[in-house]
C-alpha cells in the first residue's frame, strides 16, 4: 500500500517560494508552448511533455545547490527549468537551431547545460541513472558535499541499472538521490500492471536505503522531502529515494492524446489537484503574492515564451559543416 | 563443325604426351599452322601447330597433364560457332606434381565462345589492367597465369617486354615462349633463323642460337676490355625504349635565351615568405613547373601523343622532373601541376626528390607524366638537347642561369640569362605550334606578373 | 635506452601504475581488480599501492559499474572500468554505445568523456563460446569511440598510456592468451604510442599480411616460414582501429599487389571485411589478386580443442592463403 507522508510545515522563505512558483510557471508554459510549436510543424521529431508534473522537478531542484548535478529523462523539460535552465536556448534546441543548448545536436530529448549541473536529458529509459551514480561517485571523491540527483519514472524503476547502481550507492555511501516521478503510466500502460511487490519505497528499503513517498503535486511537500534526503546525503550518510506521485496531462508524446488508456474521470481528478493552482492558493493565503502579482507573472512568462519561439524561429540551423564536430574532444 | 585438337603422335614409339604450355588462350583466334601449344614426349619438347583456322574455344588438358596419343586436348571452332555440348575430358595421368582431376578442367560456357570484343571479357587483375593501359598492350593477346587463367601484372610486364623486343626486331615472328627464352638467354631474335612453320622462331631455335654463341667462334670477336656489368630487366627495357625513341621519333629542337631578371627578382622576393609561411625552399624549377603547367593548359596540342594510327589527347597536366639519384636517372611526376600553387609544387618536388634519393619512389610517383623538364644547370651546363621521354611529344631542357651580355635599347648590359631547349616529336607538333608554346612560356618567365591573369 | 623483458600483463600493469601515479583522477574499477589483483594479474599490487579509493572492487554489475564510470568521466574523473571477459561487454552496451560514445556530440560539445574501457578478447583456452569472443569490430563501428588492439608488451604499454591521457572514450582490447604467454622488450624510459599509426612489424615485398592483436604472432611465424620458400611477406599491425592508419596499409599493397587480413574476430562483417574494403578501394589499380580474409570461422567457438583450433587462424592457414594470393603470379 502506498504511504503518503504528511506535508511537513517547514519554514520556506518568501524569495524561495516566489522563485519556485516562477519556475513552475515557466515549466508549464514551456510545455504548452512546445505543444503549440509542435502542432504548427515548427519543430522536427517528437515532443514528450510533462505538463501537470511541475511540482516534482521544481520542488527537488530548489533543494539543490548550483554545483549539485541532475540527470533527466526523455520527458525532461521540467527538470531542466527546475535546475535553472533558460527557456530561450531550450526552445532553440527543440527546434534544432544552432543557438540551442546543444547547437541542435541533441534535440528535445537530450538537452543539457553542464554549467548548471544538468548532465542531460536522456533518450534511454534509465539512461541517466548510471551517469548520476557516477556523478555521485565523483562528488564523494571531491569531498565538497555535492550531491547527485537521478530523475526517472515508474518505468525506469524496473530497469536493471537501478538495482545495480542502488547496490553500489548503498555499499559505497554515494551522495545519490533517486527521484522516482510516478506519473501513473509507463508509456501506455498503468504502472500497477507492471509492478510486482510492495510498492516503490519497499524496493528502496530492500536495497538498504531510506525511501520517502510524497504527494508529487504538492511542491512544498516535495521540497521538504527532497531537502531531507539531500541534507542526509551531504552529510555522507548515503543515498535515498523519493517517490513522488503525480500525473501527466498529455499523452506519452504529442500526437498521443492519452485518452485511449486513461479515463476522462481520472484526468479530471488529477487536474483538480493541479500543482500550480494549489501552490497559488498557498501563496495568496500566506500573503506572499497577490492575485495581481500572480496575473502579472503569468503574462510575463507568456510573453517570454512567445519571444523565445520568435527567437528560435529566426535563429539559423547549424551549418552542415558542423556535422563532424564534437565527435571527439 | 568443331575441329578436334588431339595429342599428336610424333614418333613411332610415342604412346603419350604431356602438355607443356598453350601458346594461345581460350577464345583467341589462331591461323592454320600457327604454333598452338608445346608438348613433351619421351624424347623432346615439340611445338605443335594449329590444325586449322578458327577460335581456340576450349582447352581440355592443362599444362603438366599427360594424355595418350590421340586424346582430344582442345577444340577449334569457326568464329561465331558454339560448341554443342560440353565434351568430356580424357582420362588424365600426370608426370608432374600438379594433378588436376578431369572434372575440374574448367570449360568455358558456350556463351563465351566466339564473342566479339574479347578483351573486355578478359580476366585480368586491376594491376594488370593498369599496366596494360600504361604499356598500351591488348590484354586479349596475353596468356594469363593467374588462377582461372587470370592475367596478372607479371604477364603484362613480360608481354610488354616482348612487345618491345618484337617491335625492335621489326615484328619478328616468334612465339611468346620463344620471345621469353630469347629475353632470358639474351639472344637477339633478329639473328635467329626460324625453323617453325612459316619461318616462325621457336624456343628450340632460340636455344640453339644461344648455344652456338658460346660454342662457336663468331666471325668478328671484339676484344673483351674491362668487365661486364649486368643490367636489370628494368634497365634493359629503359635503354631499349630510349634507343627506340631516338631512332623512331623524328626529333626537332627549338632554342631560346630567356632574360631571367624579373624571374630572379620575384624568386628573391618570395623566398623568405615561402620559407616562413609554407616551409618550402623555392627554386627556379618550381617556377618552371608552374609556368609550364599554365602554358600547357593553353596549348593542349603539346600534350598529344603519337599512337601509331592516330593521336592520344592527354588531359591531366602531369609534369615529370628528371632527377639524378644514386640509382641513376628517374623521372618522378608532379600530377595536375596546373591545380597546384607554387608552394605546393615546391613541397611536392621536395617530397619526390627525397624519395628518389632514398630509392623509395612509389609506382604512382612515376606514372602518367605527359611533359618532362630536365635541368642540368646545376652541373654548369649552358644548354643541351634532351631525348624525348616516350610517349611524350615534348621535353624541356634547361641550362644554368648565368650573367651574360644583353642588348637593351641599344645598350649592352649584363643580365642573368637562361637558355631553354625544347625537343619535339615532329609527328605530333609542327614548328609553329611548338614555337608558340615555347614563346608563351618565355613570356611568363620574362614577365612573371602575366601569370597572375 | 635500456629495456627489460615483460609479459603482456606486466606491461599493462606498468602502464596503469605509472598513470595512476601521474593523474589523481584516474581510478580502476571492476570485478576482483582490487584485493585479488585481477584474474589475469593486470592490476596486481595496485590496490596495495593506491588504496581502495583508486582501485575499486565492484559487485557483478557490468551495466551498473560501467554506467557509474561513464557518469564519473562526465564529471571530471578518468575511470578505467575492466570487463573481465570481453564477452560480458554486451551487458554494458547501452552505457558504452548510447551514453559514453554520444554524450559529447549530443550536448554540442559541452563536455568530454575521458574513459578507458579495458576488455579481453581471444580464444584458444577451451573457455567455450561465451568466454572466447573478440568484439573489437563492434566498437569500431560506433562513432564517438576509439578502439585499440595492441599485440606486444611494448605496444600495449605505450598505447594504454595514451588511452589514459585521451579525453575520449577508448575501448582497449587485450588478448587474454597473450597476458602470460607473450613476452617482449619494454623500455624503462617514459614513452607513449600515438593512436592512428600502424606498425610495420616486418618489411617485405611479395605480399602484405595485416594482422591484429595476438594474430600478429602466428603471422610473423608464417612470414618466417614463407621466407624459406623465397616469399618475402610484409607484416603490418594496425594497432588502433579507430583511428585507422589507412595510408600504411594501402601503400604496402600498392607495393606488393596482394594482401591477407588475419583477425580473431568472426570473419563475416568484421575487421577482415573492413580492412579488405579499405585496401580494395585505396589500392585498386595495384591489386594483382583478390584480398584474402582470414578471420575466425563463423561458428560459435567450440569447447573441444581440435574443434576450437579449427576455427582460429594459425600459421598453416595463413601460409595457405598467401599461396592463394601468389598463385600464378611470379614476383
Amino acid at each position: 500500500m502506498e504511504r503518503l507522508s504528511q506535508t511537513v510545515e517547514i519554514i520556506v522563505d518568501q524569495d524561495t517560494m516566489i522563485e519556485m512558483y516562477h519556475r513552475m510557471l515557466l515549466a508549464r508554459a514551456f510545455e504548452e508552448t512546445v505543444f503549440d510549436v509542435y502542432r504548427r510543424g515548427w519543430m522536427p521529431g517528437l515532443a514528450h511533455l510533462a505538463d501537470g508534473q511541475e511540482a516534482v522537478p521544481v520542488g527537488v531542484c530548489m533543494a539543490l545547490r548550483p554545483d549539485d548535478t541532475i540527470t533527466s529523462t526523455h520527458r525532461g523539460h521540467g527538470h531542466i527549468i527546475g535546475k535553472g535552465g533558460q527557456v530561450e536556448p531550450m526552445m532553440a534546441e527543440v527546434m534544432g537551431k544552432a543557438t540551442g543548448y546543444c547547437r541542435g545536436k541533441g534535440g528535445e530529448m537530450h538537452i543539457a547545460d553542464v554549467k548548471l549541473g544538468i548532465l542531460g536529458a536522456n533518450g534511454i529509459v534509465g539512461g541517466g541513472i548510471g551517469i548520476a551514480a557516477g556523478s555521485a561517485f565523483t562528488a564523494k571523491r571531491e569531498g565538497k558535499g555535492r550531491v547527485s540527483v537521478a530523475f526517472f519514472g515508474d518505468g525506469a524503476i524496473n530497469q536493471g541499472i537501478w538495482y545495480e547502481t542502488a547496490n553500489m550507492a548503498v555499499l559505497w555511501k554515494l551522495p545519490l538521490i533517486y527521484v522516482c516521478e510516478n506519473n501513473q503510466y509507463t508509456e501506455y500502460t498503468n504502472y500497477r500492471k507492471l509492478q510486482a511487490g510492495e510498492g516503490l519505497v519497499a524496493r528502496a528499503e530492500a536495497m538498504g536505503m531510506p525511501g520517502l513517498e510524497v504527494d508529487g503535486n504538492d511542491v512544498l511537500a516535495v521540497y521538504s522531502a527532497a531537502l531531507e534526503m539531500v541534507e542526509r546525503a551531504r552529510r555522507g550518510e548515503g543515498p535515498g529515494m523519493l517517490v513522488c506521485h503525480t500525473f501527466r496531462y498529455g499523452g506519452h508524446h504529442v500526437g498521443d492524446p492519452g485518452t485511449k488508456y486513461r479515463t476522462k474521470e481520472e484526468i479530471e481528478e488529477w487536474k483538480a489537484r493541479d500543482p500550480i493552482v494549489r501552490f497559488e492558493r498557498v501563496l495568496v493565503e500566506r500573503g506572499v503574492l497577490s492575485p495581481g502579482d500572480i496575473e502579472e507573472m503569468h503574462s510575463r512568462v507568456e510573453k517570454r515564451l512567445a519571444d523565445a519561439v520568435e527567437a528560435g524561429r529566426n535563429a539559423p540551423y547549424p551549418d552542415v559543416s558542423e556535422v563532424t564536430e564534437h565527435v571527439y574532444a | 563443325m568443331a575441329v578436334e585438337i588431339v595429342m599428336p603422335r610424333m614418333g613411332l614409339t610415342m604412346e603419350e604426351g604431356t602438355v607443356v604450355a598453350w601458346l594461345k588462350r581460350e577464345n583467341q583466334t589462331v591461323a592454320k599452322g600457327e604454333p598452338l601449344l608445346e608438348i613433351e614426349t619421351d624424347k623432346s619438347t615439340v611445338e605443335i601447330e594449329s590444325p586449322g583456322e578458327g577460335v581456340l574455344s576450349q582447352i581440355l588438358v592443362k599444362p603438366g597433364e599427360t594424355v595418350p596419343v590421340g586424346a582430344v586436348i582442345g577444340y577449334l571452332t569457326a568464329p561465331g560457332e558454339r560448341l554443342q555440348s560440353a565434351p568430356s575430358a580424357p582420362a588424365v595421368g600426370s608426370s608432374s606434381a600438379s594433378v588436376q582431376s578431369a572434372a575440374r578442367v574448367a570449360a568455358p560456357t558456350a556463351l563465351e565462345v566466339g564473342l566479339p570484343g574479347a578483351s573486355s571479357k578478359v580476366k585480368a587483375s586491376p594491376a594488370a589492367r593498369r599496366l596494360a593501359r600504361q604499356y598500351q598492350v591488348d590484354l586479349a593477346e596475353i596468356i594469363g597465369t593467374g588462377p582461372g587463367g587470370r592475367v596478372v601484372a607479371w604477364n603484362v610486364r613480360e608481354f610488354a617486354g616482348q612487345v618491345i623486343d618484337a617491335k625492335q626486331a621489326q615484328l619478328v615472328r616468334a612465339s611468346p615462349v620463344a620471345q621469353k627464352a630469347a629475353a632470358d638467354l639474351s639472344v637477339d631474335l633478329r639473328q635467329v633463323k626460324g625453323t617453325g612453320p612459316g619461318g616462325w622462331i621457336t624456343r628450340a631455335d632460340v636455344e640453339r642460337s644461344a648455344r652456338q654463341a658460346t660454342v662457336g667462334v663468331p666471325a668478328v670477336q671484339p676484344p673483351v676490355i674491362g668487365e661486364k656489368i649486368d643490367l636489370t630487366r628494368q634497365q634493359r627495357i629503359m635503354a631499349e625504349r630510349m634507343a627506340s625513341s631516338f631512332r623512331e621519333t623524328p626529333h626537332f629542337y627549338l632554342h631560346v635565351d630567356v632574360d631571367a631578371r624579373r624571374l630572379a627578382a620575384l624568386r628573391e622576393n618570395l623566398l623568405k615568405r615561402a620559407k616562413e609561411h609554407f616551409g618550402v625552399h623555392l627554386t627556379y624549377t618550381d617556377f618552371l613547373v608552374k609556368y609550364c603547367a599554365l602554358v600547357l593548359r593553353q596549348h593542349p596540342k603539346v600534350l598529344q601523343q603519337w599512337a601509331g594510327d592516330g593521336l592520344f589527347q592527354m588531359r591531366n597536366i602531369n609534369i615529370g622532373l628528371a632527377m639524378d639519384t644514386p640509382n641513376g636517372l628517374v623521372v618522378p611526376v608532379i600530377h595536375e601541376a596546373d591545380q597546384l600553387s607554387l608552394a605546393e609544387i615546391s613541397r611536392r618536388r621536395t617530397e619526390l626528390s627525397e624519395r628518389a634519393q632514398a630509392g623509395k619512389l612509389l609506382p604512382q610517383d612515376l606514372e602518367l607524366g605527359v611533359f618532362t623538364i630536365t635541368n642540368l644547370g646545376m652541373f654548369g651546363i649552358d644548354y643541351f638537347d634532351a631525348i624525348l621521354n616516350p610517349p611524350q611529344a615534348a621535353i624541356l631542357a634547361v641550362g644554368r642561369i648565368k650573367e651574360r651580355a644583353l642588348v637593351e635599347a641599344g645598350q649592352v648590359i649584363a643580365a642573368p640569362m637562361m637558355t631553354l631547349s625544347l625537343s619535339v616529336d615532329h609527328r605530333v607538333l609542327d614548328g609553329a605550334t611548338a614555337a608558340k608554346f615555347l614563346g608563351d612560356l618565355v613570356e611568363y618567365l620574362e614577365n612573371p606578373d602575366f601569370a597572375q591573369v | 635506452m635500456s629495456t627489460r623483458e615483460l609479459t603482456f600483463a606486466q606491461a599493462i600493469r606498468e602502464a596503469l601504475d605509472e598513470e595512476l601515479a601521474r593523474d589523481p583522477n584516474i581510478f580502476i574499477l571492476g570485478e576482483d581488480v582490487g584485493a585479488w589483483g585481477g584474474v589475469f594479474r593486470c592490476t596486481e599490487g595496485l590496490y596495495e599501492k593506491y588504496g581502495p579509493e583508486r582501485v575499486i572492487d565492484t559487485p557483478l554489475s557490468e551495466e551498473g559499474f560501467v554506467g557509474l564510470a561513464v557518469g564519473a568521466a562526465m564529471t571530471g574523473m578518468h575511470p578505467v572500468p575492466e570487463i573481465m571477459f570481453g564477452d560480458f561487454i554486451t551487458l554494458a552496451m547501452d552505457q558504452i554505445v548510447n551514453q559514453a560514445a554520444k554524450m559529447r556530440y549530443m550536448t554540442g560539445g559541452q563536455l568530454k568523456v575521458p574513459i578507458t574501457f579495458r576488455a579481453t578478447m581471444g580464444a584458444g583456452r577451451s573457455s567455450g563460446a561465451q568466454h572466447s569472443q573478440s568484439w573489437h569490430a563492434w566498437f569500431a563501428h560506433v562513432p564517438g569511440l576509439k578502439v585499440v588492439v595492441p599485440s606486444t608488451p611494448y605496444d600495449a604499454k605505450g598505447l594504454l598510456k595514451t588511452a589514459l591521457r585521451e579525453p575520449n572514450p577508448v575501448v582497449f582490447f587485450e588478448d587474454k592468451v597473450m597476458y602470460a604467454k607473450i613476452k617482449g622488450p619494454v623500455p624503462e624510459e617514459e614513452y607513449t604510442i600515438p593512436f592512428g599509426k600502424a606498425d610495420i612489424k616486418r618489411e617485405g615485398s611479395d605480399v602484405t599480411l595485416v594482422a591484429l592483436s595476438r594474430m600478429v604472432h602466428p603471422t610473423l611465424a608464417a612470414a618466417e616460414m614463407l621466407a624459406k620458400e623465397g616469399i618475402s611477406a610484409e607484416v603490418i599491425d594496425p594497432r588502433t582501429l579507430t583511428p585507422l592508419d589507412e595510408e600504411t596499409l594501402i601503400q604496402s599493397v600498392c607495393k606488393t599487389g596482394g594482401a591477407v587480413i588475419v583477425d580473431e574476430g568472426y570473419n563475416r562483417f568484421g575487421i577482415t571485411a573492413e580492412l579488405a574494403a579499405v585496401i580494395a578501394y585505396g589500392a585498386f589499380d595495384y591489386l594483382d589478386a583478390p584480398v584474402e580474409r582470414l578471420g575466425a570461422m563463423d561458428v560459435p567457438i567450440p569447447f573441444s580443442p581440435p574443434l576450437e583450433f579449427a576455427t582460429i587462424p594459425d600459421e598453416q592457414k595463413i601460409i595457405e592463403r598467401v599461396h592463394k594470393v601468389l598463385e600464378g603470379r611470379r614476383r
